[in-house]
């Protein structure tokens, strides 16, 4: 009895794992709808006619940069899948976790960042958070530290992260 | 009827306006007060929503965004005009109503903000919509209230034309009001009123029917009371007024205006209104009084009767005129207590005053004396001078008596001739002489009466109370029995009451004792006188004749008793014993061989044959002894039959339908006319034994007797010769032509016993 719970267990946590680590379609479909809307209110975001997008993908992720991309269909959005971090984009949405330093160096930078994984919220200041009702998430702490300026609606409609 | 519907219709208008503008002011205020609550609440839930947003900008201090935010929210929310968190101060503080609002984050407070907000923009947006609608409403309601009005007034103008028709209606006639409206309630209104119009109408005919009785009654009162000449009057026991409403119908009557002056007039006015005080006072249950009126000399009584309503305070009253009835009741009073003819008092009034005055006699020591005065010959005055002539003397000698005696003296008459004196304070019997003479003077004087002079001459006897008698009764029958002895010694005299003729009165009533006792004990026996038929030589009949067997004193003939028992008032009590025992008799012969064939003559007294009844009793007594009538013969005398005539032809006529024959006793002396006798339905006459007696000696008797005897034949009856003595008068008779003759010549009055005897020696000898 304790061993078929045991194993219960595991696949329901094998099942979530990887879940989250291959990110549907449909995630990334809401993403690409929502995020966009996010870049709205961010008031740094000076053009809002054109806002360069980056998509940092690494060799794991690239399929699922790609498909983030063609969701992503605004005519006021430049993007780009980059796999290399350079400072040219004004919102980075990161599809892997990346490293404290590359954190760092776009915080620095007062650069927009977003995680098509909530699990990264922690190293992105927007993602989205998937319950019972599907929100962005925020990360309030690093918008805090990269002195970003967003329109408080976010607050209201969005998911805390702390 | 429009002034009070048009002053209703502004006290409705302005009650409506009133309560309309009170409900408005009520209901705008409670909005008010909600629309505040409202905005507070939204405020409220505002800053709820709003916290939402605020908590982590100031959790993670995002002050710049928190100072957009709250600047978006004063200009997004336009109640909110001032918000407060530390430092940052938006908005004016004016005129808002301040609210502070925790922030909180993860279930915790981590900020407090102050919010100010007004609700004069909600207020403002709330009024102009509500005046708006208020307008609406308003305009609605007019519209509303003036169709109303116009359904009303066509109403109200029905109600008012009925109400005319009302006023207009005659109760007299019974008319309905037509109908002027179909409306429903006007229609049911109407009917209702005509209903009602004709129940009036049914009503105010009963009553004019009710109120022509109720005048007739009144009218009929009316002349009820002006017969009797009376009216109504109330005592007010408060204003102490009197007041009449028909007093006028008798005023003319008397000669009075007022009835102030009617009661002025009253002679006992002062004891009346003292009773009717009294009554007032519930002291008295009623009163019935008789008052007298003294008006222009004249006396008049009337009675007054009242009661006292206690409920109105009032006394209820008549006043009757009963002058009249006084009046008849002083005139029966007066014939009660006097003699009609002479204005003297009566018998009565002595009795009753002879007790006062022996009283009075006895007090003072006193004598009274009682003088009974009868004329003497009276009886022959009138007889010749007629009974006019008579009552004229008796006035006279009435005036002289009364005019003869002292105020204090009575003079009295009671009966035919006879008067009494009473003579008061009398001390001697000397005295008395003096005054009868005096009296007797003046009484003897000639008398002129119609050009005729009579001289009058009186006998009386006089009684002295109380030497000869206290008791009134016996002073009385003394005075009576004086004056008899007077008559009986020669008229024209008085006589004192003596010893004598006490004793005289005393053997008068102890004769009368016994013989009331004798009819009782039967000691009363009948004999028989035979009649004998001369013609035939045989014996027709008996007379019978009464004898009283006395236990002491044997056998007596009548006349030692029956002028006491007329005296004594019981002559008809024998007479009832006497022809009761001869029917009795008849009976009894009729299976006795010897007696069977005889009939039995009885003598009648005049006061028994006059007595009502008498022709009932004789019918009833043939009956009880089933006796044949024919038997029987009713002899009376011929002075009786003439007297009283018609109704002695009457009762003789029923005497004779019952078969029983009648027979005129004492025939001659009685003065009689042919015409008379002619009348008398009789069978028998019996020639008296007056004019047969002498008829040897006297030539006149015997021309009598036979013209008597002629009578007889001329009209068929038989006749009978009475005391028929001796032989020769026998002849006599015989010759001319009498069949039955009886007296002592063939029998004496015998007892039964004799009679067979005697019937039986007759017959042997003939």
């Amino acid at each position: 009895m304790v061993k078929s719970m045991k194993k219960i267990i595991i696949l329901f946590l094998i099942s979530f794992t990887f879940l989250f680590a291959n990110i549907n379609k449909e995630v990334l479909y809401i993403e690409a709808k929502l995020y966009p809307k996010i870049f709205m209110l961010i008031k740094n975001l000076q053009n809002k006619k054109l806002i360069k997008v980056a998509i940092l993908a690494n060799k794991n992720t690239i399929n699922t940069a790609k498909t983030l991309k063609n969701f992503l269909t605004n005519n006021n959005l430049k993007i780009k899948i980059i796999k290399n971090l350079n400072l040219n984009y004004d919102v980075y949405i990161i599809t892997y976790h990346i490293s404290n330093k590359t954190l760092n160096k776009l915080l620095k930078h007062k650069k927009v960042i977003f995680s098509i994984s909530p699990n990264d919220i922690n190293i992105s200041m927007f993602s989205i958070y998937i319950g019972v009702r599907v929100y962005p998430y925020i990360n309030p702490i690093l918008i805090k530290k990269a002195n970003l300026r967003i329109d408080p609606i976010l607050f209201k409609v969005g998911k805390i992260y702390e | 009827m429009n002034k009070s519907l048009s002053k209703f219709l502004d006290i409705f208008w302005i009650t409506l306006i009133i309560s309309f503008s009170i409900y408005v002011y009520l209901d705008i205020k409670n909005i008010f007060s909600t629309l505040k609550q409202i905005q507070k609440e939204k405020i409220i839930y505002t800053m709820k929503i709003e916290n939402e947003t605020l908590a982590p900008l100031i959790k993670f201090g995002f002050n710049h965004a928190l100072k957009e935010e709250l600047k978006r929210l004063l200009k997004v929310n336009t109640a909110i005009r001032y918000i407060e968190y530390k430092n940052i101060k938006l908005g004016s503080k004016k005129n808002v109503t301040i609210l502070t609002f925790p922030i909180i984050y993860n279930h915790k407070k981590i900020a407090t903000i102050k919010v100010g907000y007004t609700s004069k923009y909600l207020l403002n947006s709330f009024k102009q919509k509500y005046f708006s609608k208020f307008v609406i409403y308003l305009i609605f309601i007019l519209v509303i209230s003036f169709l109303l009005l116009i359904y009303l007034r066509k109403r109200i103008k029905s109600l008012n034309i009925l109400a005319q028709a009302l006023e207009k209606l005659n109760i007299r006639k019974q008319k309905e009001i037509p109908l002027i409206d179909d409306y429903y309630e006007i229609k049911n209104i109407t009917n209702a009123l005509n209903k009602l119009i004709k129940q009036i109408h049914a009503f105010y005919n009963s009553q004019k029917e009710l109120f022509k009785k109720l005048i007739i009654s009144k009218k009929e009162l009316e002349t009820a009371q002006e017969i009797a000449e009376m009216f109504t009057w109330h005592y007010d026991c408060i204003t102490h007024q009197v007041i009449s409403q028909n007093f006028r119908k008798i005023k003319n009557k008397f000669n009075i205006n007022k009835l102030e002056d009617f009661i002025n007039h009253v002679e006992e006015k002062d004891n009346v209104f003292k009773k009717l005080e009294l009554l007032c006072k519930n002291r008295l249950n009623s009163i019935d009084e008789i008052v007298t009126l003294n008006l222009s000399g004249k006396k008049y009584y009337f009675r007054v009767e009242a009661k006292f309503i206690k409920t109105k305070k009032l006394i209820i009253g008549i006043c009757a005129n009963i002058t009249e009835e006084i009046k008849r009741q002083e005139e029966i009073s007066f014939l009660a207590y006097h003699d009609p003819l002479t204005g003297l008092v009566n018998r009565t009034f002595l009795q009753e005053e002879l007790k006062t005055l022996t009283s009075i006699a006895d007090r003072n020591n006193k004598k009274i004396a009682l003088i009974f005065i009868d004329l003497d010959n009276f009886k022959f005055i009138n007889d010749t001078f007629g009974h006019e002539m008579g009552d004229k003397l008796l006035i006279e000698i009435a005036n002289r008596l009364k005019h003869s005696i002292r105020k204090s003296d009575i003079a009295s008459r009671i009966g035919g001739d006879e008067f009494i004196l009473v003579l008061n304070n009398i001390n001697s019997k000397q005295e008395v002489e003096k005054k009868i003479e005096e009296i007797m003077n003046i009484l003897t004087k000639p008398i002129i009466i119609d050009n005729n002079k009579l001289e009058v001459t009186f006998s009386a006897g006089i009684a002295v109370y109380p030497d000869d008698t206290t008791d009134i009764s016996e002073l009385l029958q003394f005075a009576d029995i004086a004056m008899y002895d007077a008559k009986k010694s020669g008229k024209n005299r008085f006589r004192f009451i003596n010893i004598n003729l006490q004793q005289q009165i005393k053997k008068f009533y102890s004769t009368l004792e016994e013989l009331k006792n004798a009819i009782k004990n039967e000691e009363l026996i009948l004999f028989f006188q035979p009649k004998i038929d001369i013609q035939n030589n045989k014996i027709d009949g008996v007379e019978a004749l009464i004898r009283w067997n006395h236990p002491r004193k044997g056998l007596l003939t009548p006349y030692h008793f029956i002028d006491i028992a007329e005296k004594g008032g019981i002559i008809h009590l024998i007479d009832s014993y006497v022809l009761e025992k001869t029917i009795q008799t008849i009976n009894k012969w009729s299976t006795n061989p010897i007696l069977k064939n005889l009939n039995i003559a009885v003598n009648i007294s005049a006061n028994k044959f006059l007595e009502p009844h008498f022709v009932d009793e004789l019918k009833s007594l043939i009956t009880k002894y089933h006796i044949k009538p024919s038997k029987l013969q009713i002899e009376i005398t011929e002075t009786l039959s003439i007297q009283n005539f018609e109704y002695t032809i009457q009762t003789l006529k029923k005497i004779k339908s019952l078969g029983v024959k009648i027979a005129l006793d004492d025939f001659g002396t009685g003065y009689s006319s042919l015409n008379y006798i002619k009348q008398i339905p009789f069978d028998v006459l019996k020639i008296d034994q007056s004019f047969i007696r002498d008829l040897l000696k006297d030539r006149d008797d015997l021309i009598i007797t036979k013209m008597i005897v002629e009578i007889s034949k001329i009209l068929n009856k038989e006749n009978v010769a009475e005391g028929v003595e001796n032989e020769e008068i026998l002849e006599i008779i015989k010759n001319l032509g009498v069949r039955l003759v009886q007296g002592y010549y063939f029998s004496k009055p015998i007892p039964e016993d004799e009679l067979k005897k005697f019937i039986l020696n007759f017959e042997k000898n003939q």
